[in-house]
């Protein structure tokens, strides 16, 4: 296993008519047996920054270490990695356990320790069945399981995915990520996982890597970017449900600082006083607000900063409802209980945790704490 | 008025049986989405209502009339494709105005004009109306193929799979907003996808397909709470439903359900499933048990098991857990800010008056 540093790495593709940047002074640290996710929306960079890592593409400047050696130079093949990638081809001619047991004919692994560990990896991604097909036979879904297959059939330094799973329906890929965590358990491997659905990352990574439009925004844990986004880009991106951003305006109600939502009647946030001083430190006098909808509670027990209106509607997804809330001019949504059915117009409260109220300063976006 | 009937519609390729006996009825002005994984005959039924396709047998009614025989540009139905089809030589006003343009005279130049910037500024793309579609983004180029089936104003809107190629981020920000597009609300709209969230959230119904057969018609909470068999529930959920197949054993305090795959697990029932339990002939069933009904905090009336941890996968506004109680695997919902590990030993809870009983060879819900 290894350690995979990236120092001030650097990729610009040049064309006829334009430069585009694609990552931008990247720097990261993935430590030995981390299991981090590059989470972005399309053309964000992650795909290229796994390119790098993995040999596929130029590195236009800065520094790419295995284990605290340089791999610039290094091909694909000598920086001894596994990759599973959405378009990767698999041999279209050789069987599926041939394909799969690639990697250990190349490694030169003896027939029969080969044939037991092709079989338990079939195993795991339910492709028994296929063993004897070839790739034009299987379906979009089976041909990357195939793929993620061979990747993880060998002990490589680093293994590099690049969305392994996304053609599979939501139950299929429920079950492959199961079985991609309990693999990196076992296996104790460094893994870099590409991905633009946050569920991937939220499930499975130790750490997850936020970019947008070619830059490295925070990387962190799950509880680290849902409790403390650096910016409203990372609140905004990871969160399901979406999280709530409220324009609020400094007011004085009683004596005390609250926030006021613009637009709204009486949307009047009571923060702590701690927070307050952190406003009034930065001398702003407009922030935005994000709330989690997951931190709206309906119980007056969970959080001191109350909030409220009328139903507006309520979506009903089996598992929770989200409603969403109005207020003069200004909306919110919650979490509310599957059970309870809200008439559009009826009033409704919500208690947040203080701590749950993120603050951002309007100009830089960034969060105040 | 736009009500569409199916009766009794079957549809062969070849040997394949894209559609099985199917007949139902829509709603006046309801957003009805069909629901069923990949080969279900989802994209046959929108086919077959707009005529791009004959059925091999049975009727399509437009509010009582027979348009089984009639041809795509006769009906007032208007489709959008999974791969948008947008023009890239025209800009994205020609491309909207295109519908309204196929028939020389039909519309002035003025009337076109209002329509299609009426509807741009709906779906937010009016700043897009001179450019061409290749500057758009996939969340944009989604809104123009929309845009462009709602200018002819049908009485029908059918909607194939729309969301189903973008970012999970823009798939959750654009389903918010079909929710505000009110020209779909009021009007007949049939939406289908393989999304089960995108279902239960827009809408007034849902038909749940699968293998070419119509399993079960109802609103969200009727198909969530009251699946009519094992397969519907099975659709409708993520995690998956857990299914566990189980013996009826009648000794001691009453009925309990144990189960086969792990004979030390055993479900207790209420005094109500009891009574059900008693009367039932057969020795073996399917219980379902929804992950949101297993969890490691205790509730009122819950069975508790011994767990050992398998996994657990964090989410955003919960966990799943993955455990097992000997031989058997079963996945419940925690906190996701739960700190547990693999092979942790736990008490799990299982809330068993949330617990559905199928019958384990017709699939059938047996509590309907």
């Amino acid at each position: 296993m290894a350690e995979v540093i990236l120092k001030n790495v650097n990729k610009t593709y040049l064309s006829q008519k334009e430069k585009v940047e694609a990552v931008i002074d990247l720097n990261m640290e993935i430590k030995d047996g981390e299991l981090v996710a590059l989470l972005g929306p399309s053309g964000c960079g992650k795909s290229s920054t796994l390119r790098m890592i993995a040999g596929l593409e130029e590195i236009t400047s800065g520094d790419i270490l295995f284990d605290g050696e340089r791999v610039n130079e290094l091909s694909s093949m000598e920086r001894n990695i596994a990759m599973a990638f959405e378009s990767y081809s698999l041999y279209p001619h050789m069987t599926v356990y041939k394909n799969i047991g690639f990697p250990l004919d190349v490694m030169k692994v003896d027939r029969a320790e080969k044939d037991k560990r092709i079989h338990e990896i079939a195993s795991v991604f339910n492709l028994e069945q296929f063993l004897k097909k070839r790739p034009p036979e299987l379906s979009g879904g089976q041909q990357q399981r195939v793929s993620l297959a061979r990747a993880l059939v060998r002990e490589p330094h680093v293994f590099l995915l690049d969305e392994p799973i996304s053609h599979s329906d939501a139950h299929l890929r429920f079950q492959m990520r199961n079985e991609i965590k309990k693999l990196h358990f076992q296996l104790e491997a460094t893994m870099i996982y590409v991905t633009h659905d946050q569920i991937d990352a939220l499930s499975m990574a130790d750490r997850i890597a936020v970019m947008n439009v070619a830059r490295l925004h925070q990387i962190g844990t799950r509880d680290e970017l849902y409790d403390t986004p650096v910016n409203m880009f990372v609140a905004g991106f990871v969160g399901e449900p979406h999280i709530n951003f409220l324009e609020c305006e400094t007011a004085k109600q009683g004596g005390e600082q609250v926030l006021h939502v613009r637009g709204s009647d009486n949307l009047d946030l009571k923060i702590s006083k701690a927070k307050s001083a952190k406003i009034n430190e930065k001398k702003l006098d407009k922030v935005w607000v994000g709330v989690r909808p997951q931190n709206v509670f309906v119980s007056r027990e969970e959080g001191v900063v109350e909030v409220g209106g009328a139903v507006e509607f309520s979506e009903f997804i089996g598992e929770k409802a989200i409603t969403t809330v109005q207020n003069g001019g200004a909306e919110f949504r919650m979490l509310t209980p599957t059970d309870v059915k809200y008439k559009k117009g009826e009033p409704i409260k919500g208690y947040i945790p203080d701590e749950a109220v993120l603050i951002f300063d309007p100009e830089t976006e960034e969060a105040v704490y | 008025m736009a009500v569409l009937e199916f009766k009794n519609v079957t549809k062969h390729y070849g040997k394949v049986e894209a559609l099985k006996n199917v007949s139902f009825e829509t709603i006046d002005g309801e957003f009805l989405v069909i629901l069923g994984p990949s080969g279900a005959g989802k994209t046959t039924t929108l086919k077959i209502t707009c005529g791009l396709v004959n059925p091999t047998e049975g009727s399509v009614f437009l509010d009582g009339q027979d348009i089984t025989k009639f041809p795509p540009y006769s009906r007032n139905i208007s489709m959008t494709f999974e791969t948008y089809s947008l023009y890239p030589h025209m800009t994205v006003f020609d491309n909207m105005a295109y519908p309204l343009r196929s028939k020389k005279g039909e519309f002035t130049e003025d009337v076109i004009k209002e329509r299609v910037v009426t509807i741009a500024k709906m779906l937010h793309i009016d700043p897009l109306l001179d450019r061409f579609p290749s500057e758009a983004s996939g969340g944009q180029k989604q809104r123009i193929a929309l845009g462009r089936t709602m200018v002819r104003k049908p009485e029908i809107y059918l909607l194939d799979e729309p969301l189903a190629h973008l970012d999970a981020k823009i798939r959750v920000e654009l389903r918010e907003e079909f929710h505000k597009i009110e020209e779909l609300q009021k009007t007949t709209t049939v939406y289908v996808t393989h999304d089960y969230i995108e279902a239960l959230s827009l809408g007034d119904r849902i038909m749940i397909m699968n293998e070419g057969k119509l399993l079960q018609i109802g609103t969200p909470e009727e198909i969530f709470e009251r699946p009519v068999n094992y397969e519907v529930a099975r659709q409708v959920g993520q995690p998956a439903i857990n299914a566990v197949e189980c013996e009826v054993v009648k000794e001691g305090k009453g009925p309990a359900l144990r189960s086969v795959e792990e004979p030390d697990c055993v479900f207790s029932l209420n005094s109500e499933q009891q009574s059900f339990f008693k009367q039932y002939d057969k020795n073996r069933l399917l219980l379902g048990i929804r992950p949101k009904n297993i969890g490691l905090k205790p509730v009122k009336d819950a069975d508790e098991h011994d767990g050992i941890i398998d996994v657990f996968q964090p989410l955003g506004s919960e966990g799943v857990l993955t455990s097992n109680i000997g031989k058997l695997s079963i996945v419940g919902l925690i906190d996701p800010e739960a700190k547990v590990k693999h092979d942790q030993k736990v008490k799990l809870y299982v809330d068993t008056k949330a617990m559905y009983f199928f019958d384990n060879e017709t699939m059938k819900n047996l509590m309907l």
